[in-house]
């Protein structure tokens, strides 16, 4: 990429962000990554960060929906200045830690884990369960 | 009532709407939809949240526009919603009128109207069966006579 071009595209990077809410089902891992995609390509991620994200959303549809309290997952994404973050809720008590652990792939361990920059578990902001926050720095 | 299949939030942002007719396409993924029925619902949701953007909310204020998917049996449901002053004339629209008749043209019903909290809503029914009516007439006159008012959301 010319010097020229590769300012104009740092100049069009977007600081966005989204709210989801998928019931259970075939929807949400296509909903999901398509949504991760696009707020990572307009925040002018690297290609490689992107595949990252795209595995952690993979583990994320395979796992996360047998933790939710009540059928539903709600997704929080958000990116700006080189910072990504995805925010799992609507789980169940001690489901957030459950879900790390089932993202194991042989050889390599938690996806969730090896993938990003930061992972915390948060309390629901309102009522029981917990909050899965993942972070990744491009 | 039912629970929204998906439910996406975002501010109402030109911007935004990609991430919206984005989503939408998981649809073809998630149930294998005909390209035709999915181009259709993509531009009818994308013209609802046009509106949101373009009309909801003026000078510069800005305001959320949540989207809600539905699907029932071999219908899909989807509201477009926003907080913004509501669906009325506006005759300085930079627009030429035509996005609601657009979207009546392709789904099977349109509702416009507000919820129980005043929020403006588009509520949408596509039928995941049978070809919208898109071609009865597909002439522009047909469009802007379905058109009530010139102008309007």
């Amino acid at each position: 990429m010319s010097e020229e071009l590769a300012l104009h595209s740092e100049e069009l990077a977007y600081e966005s962000s989204a709210s989801l809410r998928l019931a259970k089902g075939p929807l949400v891992g296509p909903v999901l990554c398509r949504v991760v995609s696009i707020v990572l390509a307009r925040a002018n991620c690297p290609m490689d960060r992107m595949d990252d994200a795209m595995l952690i959303c993979d583990a994320l549809s395979a796992h996360a929906p047998t933790h939710s309290t009540d059928g539903h997952l709600a997704f929080s994404v958000s990116a700006r200045g080189g910072q990504f973050e995805l925010r799992v809720g609507e789980l169940a008590e001690q489901a957030a830690s459950r879900l790390v652990g089932d993202a194991v792939l042989p050889g390599v361990g938690s996806v969730l884990e090896r993938m990003t920059d930061q992972l915390r578990i948060e309390a629901a902001p309102d009522g029981p369960g917990e909050e899965l926050v993942l972070g990744l720095s491009f | 009532m039912t629970t929204p299949d998906m439910q996406i939030a975002l501010p109402a942002r030109a911007e935004n709407i990609a991430i919206v007719r984005h989503a939408f396409g998981a649809l073809e993924d998630a149930y294998a939809l005909d390209a035709q029925t999915l181009s259709d619902i993509r531009l009818a949701v994308t013209e609802a949240c046009t509106n949101v953007v373009v009309h909801a909310y003026p000078d510069g204020r800005e305001g959320p526009m949540e989207v809600f998917a539905t699907l029932l049996g071999d219908e899909l449901t989807v509201v477009v919603r926003d907080e913004g002053k509501g669906i009325g004339p506006r005759p300085d629209s930079p627009g030429l009128g035509l996005g609601l008749p657009l979207i009546a043209s392709l789904t099977e019903s349109v509702q416009l109207g507000r919820d129980d909290e005043e929020r403006t809503e588009v509520r949408m029914t596509f039928s995941l069966t049978n070809a919208p009516h898109r071609y009865d007439d597909p002439s522009p006159e047909a469009a802007f006579d379905a058109a009530d008012t010139p102008g309007a959301r």
